[in-house]
């Protein structure tokens, strides 16, 4: 076959396919309205419990809710100084060579091109036009955002004290199933240059829906289901690259299309008597997964392709149990104290490239975690109120290697309450709701041994076989590196509405 | 009725901002002097790569800057002070000793059509005869070239190139390599004649008369391989000059692409001041323009796994942009501090000893035209 040169010009084609059905938003928020607090597992029943347990419904009163949520991620990410540890200028030439005789790969630049861009021009120490923009580090760090959401719900008994449905849903009102990729090693030089929480950020913006019902099959005990709801997008881009070293050249054709995604929760509620009352869920794994094909045609007869799997707003298999006992009545008042445990198979956490954190050895695997809640309910007549301290363990362990998953512990404090009012001869039920958590303190210090040296001790430059100045020791550009601590708070609040039907 | 508060507003917002988090980069830690890693700190007198520059200490008759090394007075160089400010050359346009030199040229590669820098180092010993100087001794000291790829002379070749195309007319086979260097006003006019030269091919590719100045395209064709990827066979008036076992001399591919590319080229190249526009005159460094022309032929690839294809196109002149060839003087004799300071020993004596020398020499005259 002969062979075609000197015409530029190749073929990338780009195949984007996703599938969602995922609700970390839910899972982080926790129930909006009545008296759940933060265990709609087993207090509060509500349209909220069509997600948190579905079997609940059965004792929730018609009603239509809306609520207005709040959410601030205020999570700060300090960066230790680094202490040397530069890649030198001369990588830049891409004209180093390993002990092995081979190129050293091409992923690791400059860390001065990093902090300080490379100029664009053809005189020695300038790259090619338009130059290399810096990156510095943690400039484009992902926290301190605050969003607001929309709460709907609805309860409806289709058969009296038998079948009773429900749905609820969050909206975000911007930032809407937004998704962002990065990497957490020394790969995320070469694109933020920064750490980013992991299991916060885009997850809050998923949309989140669920609808369901409850079957009261005794007196005391009732089951439920319901499926979560969401988007699923899915995009296929053609593209035409007439010239490598020209993207504005380039020939574009999107497919997009958006499909309804589900994801079954199951529950049940049992209330042995008056005064106690049990409630247990089981939620499957979610997420968001991004298929994306790349291939490339090249004029000389060159083709090259590779398929990626993204994985976004990632929810482990959950099973959530709970107890909440009625401890005082005396005449309109009831104080009831509520327990609830929930645990997570966060083992089986991917991340948004798709990888298991198991990758960077079996040290740094994610761990299962169990977090628990206590608190107390009133409720005086019409009124009703909550406070709920939880505490959410990390599964996050010591990032002292290549990986920088940043999250940290969580303790945390709600409190809220609604009262039932009479306007203009209709009953409607407002409520508030506060809650802040404390994302604990958290530092690391990486362990040299175990971060990735992007410069080998032995290299040489390959023109001349001398020695690279600057190669002894550890060269790294991880963002993470020598160490980075981690703390903050998520706060927020509702308002809402509740509407008997 | 309570009136309004607005301490209360106040206090509200100030919780807000103090619940609010940034994130904070802390100073890089102070760390020692580390002598190689090209910055130079407290306590380095230098931190580059020349021959001047040794253990991070400038070594006598040497000066430096961030940029590199040159050495100062003695041996045809004079200058003001002790430290030898302004050196410059005894005899404003006598080319007599030792040279460093540098051909940068433009190459097109074939695949994506990009330009592509090219630079060839040569170590030159110039006698000059009035208006004349010739070439007695020489040392290819090997290419490299940036662009959408970086090409390299790998160890074979650099150690073979080193004594091909010999200059100095101490084969027999053709006279030594001429120019011409006279006084023009404040300047001097300089020529350098053109010369071919054939790598990875045998001498009878090389025009019988230079003089005739012949175009490549009149020549007899280079040696070529139908599938350079694939084809395994030895195209006749191939040599393996490199001895790594493949016909062709063997470049290094990295960058966009990788590999080992085995070629053929053939090139010529001229250089003169332009009229009117002499070169300086005593100046240690300075730069004419010229002109080149090349062909390639590649005749094998390897340790390109995908990307084969695309190494296995040749590249070609960029002859529309123009090239230079930059002279820096280093000395009259072997015995000095200036001469011995970069060339190791005397030319073709000892390998090791040329590939020394050749490493300065691009040490002096650094690659321009992007990493």
């Amino acid at each position: 076959m002969r062979r075609s040169v000197g015409v530029v010009s190749a073929t990338l084609v780009l195949g984007v396919t996703a599938r969602a059905s995922a609700s970390p938003l839910l899972d982080t928020f926790g129930p909006v309205g009545g008296n759940a607090g933060v265990q709609g597992v087993v207090s509060g029943p509500g349209a909220a419990s069509t997600y948190f347990n579905p079997a609940m419904l059965s004792e929730a009163d018609d009603e239509l809710l809306l609520g207005y949520a709040v959410l601030s991620e205020q999570i700060g990410v300090t960066l230790d100084g680094r202490r040397g540890g530069e890649v030198p200028l001369v990588v830049g030439d891409r004209d180093v060579i390993g002990a092995d005789g081979q190129p050293i790969a091409n992923d690791s630049v400059p860390t001065q091109w990093l902090e300080q861009g490379c100029p664009a021009g053809t005189a020695a120490g300038e790259c090619p036009s338009p130059g290399f923009s810096p990156r510095r580090r943690q400039r484009a760090g992902s926290s301190g955002k605050t969003r607001t959401y929309l709460a709907l719900g609805i309860v409806k008994p289709l058969v009296k004290d038998r079948l009773t449905i429900g749905a609820y849903g969050m909206l975000p009102l911007s930032s809407f199933t937004t998704v962002r990729g990065f990497y957490n090693d020394e790969r995320e030089a070469l694109f933020s240059n920064s750490l980013h929480p992991e299991l916060y950020g885009d997850r809050m913006t998923a949309l989140s829906a669920a609808f369901g019902g409850a079957f009261k099959l005794l007196p005391s005990l009732s089951v439920g289901a319901s499926v979560g709801l969401s988007l699923a997008n899915g995009v296929r881009s053609t593209t035409y690259v007439r010239d490598t070293t020209d993207y504005d050249a380039l020939l574009l054709n999107n497919s997009v299309s958006t499909q309804i995604d589900v994801s079954p929760n199951v529950g049940v509620r049992w209330r042995p008597d008056g005064a106690v009352r049990f409630g247990a869920v089981m939620r499957p794994p979610s997420s968001f997964k991004l298929d994306t094909a790349v291939d490339a045609a090249l004029p000389s007869g060159t083709e090259s392709g590779t398929r990626r799997q993204e994985t976004y707003h990632y929810v482990p298999w959950r099973v959530g149990v709970g107890a909440e006992i009625d401890a005082i009545r005396r005449g309109r008042y009831t104080l009831s104290a509520t327990a609830s445990l929930t645990y997570a198979f966060w083992s089986t956490y991917e991340d948004r490239h798709g990888q298991r954190p198991s990758f960077y050895g079996a040290d740094y695997a994610w761990s299962d975690t169990m977090s628990g809640a206590l608190g107390v309910r009133h409720v005086y007549g019409r009124a009703r109120g909550f406070v709920d301290l939880s505490f959410v363990p990390s599964p996050v362990p010591r990032q002292t290697g290549r990986s920088n998953y940043v999250d940290n512990d969580r303790v945390g404090l709600a409190l809220g309450g609604d009262v039932e009012i009479q306007v203009a001869g209709a009953r409607i039920r407002p409520g508030l709701s506060l809650f802040a958590q404390r994302l604990v303190p958290r530092y690391v210090r990486k362990d040299d041994a175990l971060v990735r040296d992007e410069l080998p001790d032995d290299a040489v430059l390959g023109a001349t076989r001398d020695a690279v100045p600057g190669a002894r020791g550890l060269q790294t550009n991880n963002p993470g590196w020598p160490g980075f601590a981690s703390a903050g708070y998520l706060w927020g609040g509702t308002l809402t509405l509740s509407v008997p039907l | 009725m309570r009136p309004f508060s607005w301490g209360a507003v106040t206090l509200a917002s100030t919780a807000l901002a103090l619940a609010c988090v940034d994130d904070v980069v802390l100073p890089d830690a102070e760390i020692g002097a580390v002598c190689g890693n090209g910055a130079l700190e407290p306590g380095e007198a230098c931190d580059v790569q020349s021959p001047g520059c040794v253990s991070c200490a400038v070594l006598p008759n040497w000066t430096c800057r961030s940029t590199g090394c040159s050495p100062v007075c003695g041996d045809g160089v004079v200058g003001s002070g002790a430290d030898c400010a302004d050196a410059r050359r005894v005899e404003p346009c006598d080319m007599s000793g030792y040279w460093a030199t540098r051909e940068a040229n433009s190459t097109r590669d074939a695949v994506v059509g990009a330009l592509q820098s090219s630079s060839n180092w040569f170590l030159f010993r110039f006698e000059q005869d009035g208006d004349s100087f010739r070439v007695a001794e020489s040392l290819d000291c090997g290419v490299h070239v940036t662009g959408t790829v970086t090409v390299d002379s790998t160890p074979g070749t650099l150690r073979s190139s080193m004594y091909a195309n010999r200059m100095d007319g101490a084969d027999g086979t053709r006279r030594a390599r001429r120019g011409t260097s006279r006084r023009a006003g404040a300047g001097c006019e300089v020529t350098f004649e053109r010369w071919y030269k054939v790598r990875g091919a045998t001498d009878a590719y090389l025009p019988v008369d230079f003089d005739a100045r012949p175009t490549l395209a009149s020549l007899p064709p280079l040696p070529s391989a139908d599938d350079p990827v694939n084809d395994t066979h030895v195209p006749e008036g191939s040599v393996d000059p490199d001895g790594d076992g493949i016909p062709g001399t063997s470049f290094r591919i990295t960058g966009f692409v990788s590999g080992i590319r085995n070629a053929a080229q053939r090139d010529w190249k001229e250089y003169a001041t332009a009229p009117g526009a002499p070169a300086p005159a005593s100046v240690l460094t300075f730069a004419i323009p010229g002109s080149f022309d090349l062909e390639e032929s590649v005749l094998r690839v390897t340790e390109c796994e995908s990307t084969c294809g695309l190494i296995a196109s040749s590249a070609r002149a960029a002859t529309d942009l123009p090239g230079s060839m930059s002279f820096s003087y280093i000395g009259r004799a072997l015995g000095t501090p200036r001469v011995d300071g970069v060339v190791a020993g005397p030319p073709r004596a000892n390998v090791d000893d040329d590939l020394t020398t050749c490493a300065n020499v691009r040490l002096l005259l650094p690659h321009e035209g992007g990493p």
